[in-house]
């Protein structure tokens, strides 16, 4: 297990800079200058050369891209203002991702992107893990018995739902939500923000109370997306397991069906669930955009949309390379607990 | 005669592939055929120097093409149940039309013509119209957000009042003074069940129109983000598998690096750098065809991995055959039948995908939207939520249900299986 | 002396799509306690759905008994519900498994494995190991099934089927995977722990030489049917069925040196084909037209019109 790890260990510096390779070609290889578009002058009907040049200037427009991706990449500020060694003034000397500064916001340069992004993280994060919990608990249980029914009419007819819910899109699913449980439905639950007006006054547990009703359908909104592909998932590596012969060896011990189920199925078909908890990070992350953007909750996914109106490309770019980093952390520890869950890793 | 009787054998040893091809197909020849479909222009105009035909005056030679093979399109069931050369032989149109579909999306200019022009200079002449007489981009500022005609609540008096006066989702926001509302020629009535059967939007365009040329869009889109995955994915996967080794390692750590990227945020990030001109459709279809490759490069690469120590192609090498020539005729057609499957359950996801992105506004927007962007336009209203989703999940549900089938037309455990 | 194991016309089917085939048919025989029955045939003539249809362990749900009975120690098995077979599985029917690796389960220490099937009152884990004749039990109970070399993993699993002190027990092919060495240990296993515990045991193989060994009695399966059931002696010296002489001469074992392989002529038929008459008929060199019409039924152990004129 020692050399497993060692060699994915390895490979988490060239994945890491990988991923800000791609983050970073994304915004510079992409048709559109933004240096043209920030400095267009509505008024004017078009943009003035010295706006330009300074926009240039200030983000590193006007240097190589290879100058451009180091200082992307830190720790060291290559621009104007920054590290002396460069030729800056000193002000800035450190910057970019290794130095975990992330830039400022295009529009509000005095807001710095990480500060935001700390306080959008503590709505994102709990939002992402419950609805995780929420579909994963609903999913191995529904998964096993969907594999260990297989043909009967009831397993027919959840096969025949999930495929539909598979098939629909995560957006309309949390409109359709709003439309019926919302003031123009049935009205039962709050569906804008994450706290009602007022709810300073109230006392903790009140507020508390609020909270999670506020939380109820955006939880679902974003479980449901993911629901399906897993509950599918774990059927399908089920159904694998109970086809194996040490099945038929527990049973021929005389081991009741929830033991053979229980301790010898389920044990091993979940051990790609794992990997897939790690692996379906982005699709949650990417949902969390939706349901945060049709809630109205401050999160980090309606942080990249309120960003994608103002076309503040920096923004995006952390938000998408802080994503794919957390992934590929995700996907590293879940290989680590793979191969302490496995014992055929394990022991080499 | 023989040929049409094994074709509806087929058909019934396998009817839900059959009913999904045939669910594709219609769909996609709707959309093919939206020029003819839903359209302010007539489509037949006797005027006095002779019969003219308005609906396909502004179209392009692409857009001609398009519609051409429509009819083909919606005929793919009957000739892809026949035998090897049938299919080839038919099968090449569909492949221009996909490639012509993507294309006219992209290709901007076209004569315009002002909607509801024709309508307004049609004087006595006879005239027909499409089957949904409404264009695109038609307005009506007598009617913004009328719910589905075949309502009651969709009533309007003479006076331009609802005559119910709790009207489904009337908004109590935009208080617009009531005025008759206005029935051009060659329409149905004011209150005709069939006017309006999927409802107005804000600026009283007819939503089945907008539904019709809204799903051709995101078909167009779905298509070409499949296509792209598919050759990059082959392309990679085939040399990752082949190569074996280094290659197959860099391209593994990729495959890897690409599954960490929420898709969504690099669609944000390219579309808020801005696209200098090109279309929107380009760049949706490249980031989802650049993140989407993934799949099938994965099945491709095991296939070929298997492939490459399976015998006949050790035979085919001691014949001194080309490296190229194995690839191409001997290991590619083995290792087909999954990439076909993954396309088609591709094609379905880059559906759902572009429609989240063209609801957040980043994706088609006005005037060309996607099914995505007509639920962008009244998140209020149910009409405009629930018609354009539930079009999008039926293409969406075609698609994986086409997969689903295809695996299991080529699991060689399931009975019934085709050779 | 009561038998342990009654079978009277017992049938089983599979189904394969929308059609059912008959894997046995009619099959009768006896098992004494403490005897050791062989059941020798090519692969797919039924011996191992035979060995599964006793405890009910079909690996496909749409395997079913359409007739017949099975009895052990007189009490019938066809027709218990899972609830009331469920405890006579392991604590009187014993399984041993051909594929030791596929058997045991990769995330289970092989001692946790052995104790699910253990019963009150009868040897510890540890003993049941080393009676396998695994050295340092304790080492091999903490091991992962992956750990063990392919005979120790045997060993573990014949420890597994003992473990509850069954009555019966029922060996698919044990020693197929092993070479021949190994194949004998285990096997000498198997009998003595029969002797020492009076259990019976039914062993499925396709080497006719290894029955003949080992069995004191011997069933040859053909097409579902049992075509011959004699002492092991007298099959190997005077066969009583023109498939039995075949396995015989097809034996490795027993053919001189010098000469060549004898192989039977033609395939067995597949289960759908099979068609009134004796199934061996194609293939027999004594076939009459009899045979191809009327179907021998087993009479005096044998499944035959003419035992007699069957050469060794």
């Amino acid at each position: 297990m020692a050399a497993y790890l060692r060699r994915r260990l390895a490979w988490l510096l060239p994945s890491f800079l990988g991923i800000t390779l791609v983050v970073f070609l994304a915004v510079h290889l992409a048709p559109g200058d933004p240096a043209l578009r920030e400095s267009f002058d509505p008024d004017a009907g078009s943009a003035d050369a010295a706006d330009i040049e300074r926009f240039r200037a200030e983000h590193l427009l006007d240097r190589p891209l290879a100058v451009q991706y180091l200082h992307f990449l830190g720790p060291f500020d290559l621009s104007p203002r920054g590290h002396r060694w460069f030729g800056g003034s000193g002000e800035h000397a450190f910057g970019g991702l290794l130095a975990l500064d992330l830039g400022s916001e295009i529009h509000r340069p005095h807001v710095r992107i990480v500060d935001e992004l700390g306080r959008r993280l503590a709505v994102t994060a709990p939002l992402t893990l419950a609805a995780a919990l929420l579909a994963w608990g609903i999913a191995i249980p529904l998964g096993a018995w969907s594999a260990v029914r297989r043909g009967q009419k009831r397993e027919r007819a959840l096969a025949l739902g999930l495929f539909a819910l598979h098939s629909l899109p995560g957006f309309w699913l949390a409109l359709l939500l709003v439309l019926a449980f919302g003031a123009a439905g049935l009205g039962w639950l709050p569906v804008l923000g994450l706290h009602s007006a007022g709810a300073e006054d109230l006392g903790w547990f009140e507020w508390l109370l609020d909270l999670l009703l506020h939380s109820i359908l955006p939880v679902l909104a974003l479980a449901l997306g993911s629901l399906a592909y897993l509950t599918r998932q774990v059927r399908a590596s089920m159904l694998e397991v109970l086809a194996q012969e040490y099945v038929i060896t527990a049973r021929s011990k005389g081991l009741s069906e929830r033991v053979v189920i229980g301790r010898h199925a389920l044990r091993n078909a979940l051990l790609p669930a794992i990997t897939l908890a790690a692996l379906i990070l982005p699709a949650l992350v990417g949902g969390s955009v939706i349901v945060e953007t049709i809630f109205g909750l401050p999160g980090m996914g309606r942080y990249a949309y309120e960003a994608l109106l103002e076309r503040d490309y920096a923004v995006i770019q952390a938000v998408t390379a802080l994503s794919a980093l957390v992934t590929l952390l995700a996907l590293l520890a879940a290989d680590v607990l793979y191969a302490l869950a496995d014992p055929r890793i394990r022991h080499g | 005669m023989a040929e049409l009787r094994t074709v509806l054998q087929c058909w019934r040893r396998r009817p839900l592939f059959w009913a999904a091809l045939a669910l594709v197909c219609a769909l996609h020849a709707l959309g093919a055929a939206a020029p003819l479909v839903a359209n302010d222009a007539p489509l037949w105009l006797a005027a006095p120097g002779g019969a003219r035909f308005p609906a396909l005056e502004p179209l392009n030679a692409c857009e001609r093409f398009v519609l051409l093979l429509a009819p083909w399109i919606l005929c793919t069931p009957l000739w892809a149940a026949s035998s090897w050369r049938t299919r080839i032989g038919f099968g090449w149109p569909a492949f221009a039309l996909v490639l012509a579909l993507v294309w006219q999306l992209s290709a901007g200019a076209r004569t315009f013509v002002p909607a509801g022009e024709w309508k307004r200079q049609l004087g006595a002449q006879s005239a027909l119209f499409a089957p949904i007489p409404f264009g695109h981009s038609e307005t009506n500022s007598s009617e913004p957000w009328r719910p589905p005609t075949w309502l009651a609540a969709s009533e309007i008096d003479e006076q331009g009042h609802y005559v119910e006066r709790n009207v489904m989702g009337h908004p109590g926001g935009l208080e617009l003074p009531p005025s008759p509302v206005e029935v051009r020629a060659g329409e149905p009535a004011r209150n005709a069940a069939l006017r309006h059967p999927l409802g107005t939007d804000a600026l009283g365009r007819d939503l089945a129109a907008r539904v019709v040329w809204g799903a051709r869009n995101s078909l167009a889109v779905g298509l070409a983000s499949a296509l792209f995955a598919l050759v990059l994915g082959t392309l990679l996967g085939s040399l990752a598998g082949w190569r074996g080794a280094r290659t197959d390692l860099v391209v593994s750590r990729a495959i890897e690096l690409v599954l960490c990227f929420p898709v969504l945020f690099l669609v944000l990030l390219v579309v808020s750098v801005g696209s200098g001109g090109v279309s929107a459709v380009w760049t949706i279809s490249g980031v989802l065809g650049l993140t989407g490759w993934t799949g099938v490069a994965r099945l491709l690469r095991a296939e070929f991995l298997r492939l490459r120590e399976a015998e006949f192609v050790l035979a085919a090498r001691g014949l001194g055959f080309s490296e190229w020539r194995i690839v191409l005729r001997h290991a590619l057609p083995n290792a087909l039948a999954p990439v076909i499957v993954a396309t088609s359950f591709f094609a379905g996801t880059a559906m759902l995908a572009e429609s989240a992105i063209s609801y957040l506004g980043a994706g088609l927007v006005e005037p060309e939207a996607s099914l995505g962007g007509l639920v962008r336009g009244g998140t209020e209203h149910a009409w405009m939520v629930i018609f354009p989703g539930a079009v999008l999940a039926l293409a969406v549900i075609a698609w994986n249900l086409l997969g689903e089938e295809l695996r299991d037309l080529n699991d060689p455990r399931i009975p019934g299986r085709r050779a | 002396m009561n038998a342990l194991l009654e079978v009277r016309g017992l049938s089983v089917s599979h189904a394969r799509g929308a059609r059912r085939f008959f894997a046995v048919e009619e099959l009768d025989f006896d098992l004494a306690p403490g005897e050791v029955l062989a059941i020798v045939g090519e692969s797919g003539c039924g011996k191992s759905t035979l060995l599964a249809s006793i405890p009910r362990l079909f690996a496909d749900a749409q395997s079913r008994i359409d007739s017949g009975s099975v009895r052990l120690a007189g009490r019938e098995l066809v027709g218990l519900s899972e609830d009331e077979l469920r405890p006579l599985r392991g604590a009187a029917i014993g399984f041993v498994f051909q594929d030791a690796h596929a058997a045991l389960n990769p995330v289970l220490k092989v001692g946790a494995q052995v104790e699910e099937g253990l019963r009150a009152g009868g040897a510890s884990t540890l003993e049941l190991l080393a009676q396998a004749g695994l050295p340092d039990p304790a080492r091999i109970a903490a091991s992962y099934p992956h750990q063990l070399s392919g005979g120790m993993r045997q060993r573990a699993l014949v420890a597994l089927a003992l473990a509850g002190r069954p009555q019966l027990l029922l060996a698919d092919e044990p020693t197929s995977a092993l070479d021949p060495v190994l194949g004998r240990e285990i096997l000498e296993l198997l009998t003595g722990a029969c002797r020492r515990q009076g259990m019976g045991l039914l062993l499925v193989t396709h080497d006719i030489g290894l029955a003949l060994r080992h069995a004191r009695r011997v069933a040859v399966m053909y097409a579902g049917r049992i075509v011959e059931l004699a002492p092991a002696a007298e099959l190997g010296a005077r066969p009583r069925h023109p498939y039995t002489a075949a396995l015989l001469a097809a034996d490795p074992a027993r053919t001189p040196r010098g000469k060549r392989f004898a192989a039977i002529p033609g395939a067995a038929p597949a289960p759908l084909e099979r068609g009134a008459g004796c199934a061996f008929a194609p293939r027999c060199a004594l076939a009459r037209e009899r045979c191809r019409i009327e179907r021998p039924a087993l009479v005096e152990g044998s499944a035959c019109f003419f035992p007699d004129e069957v050469r060794p």
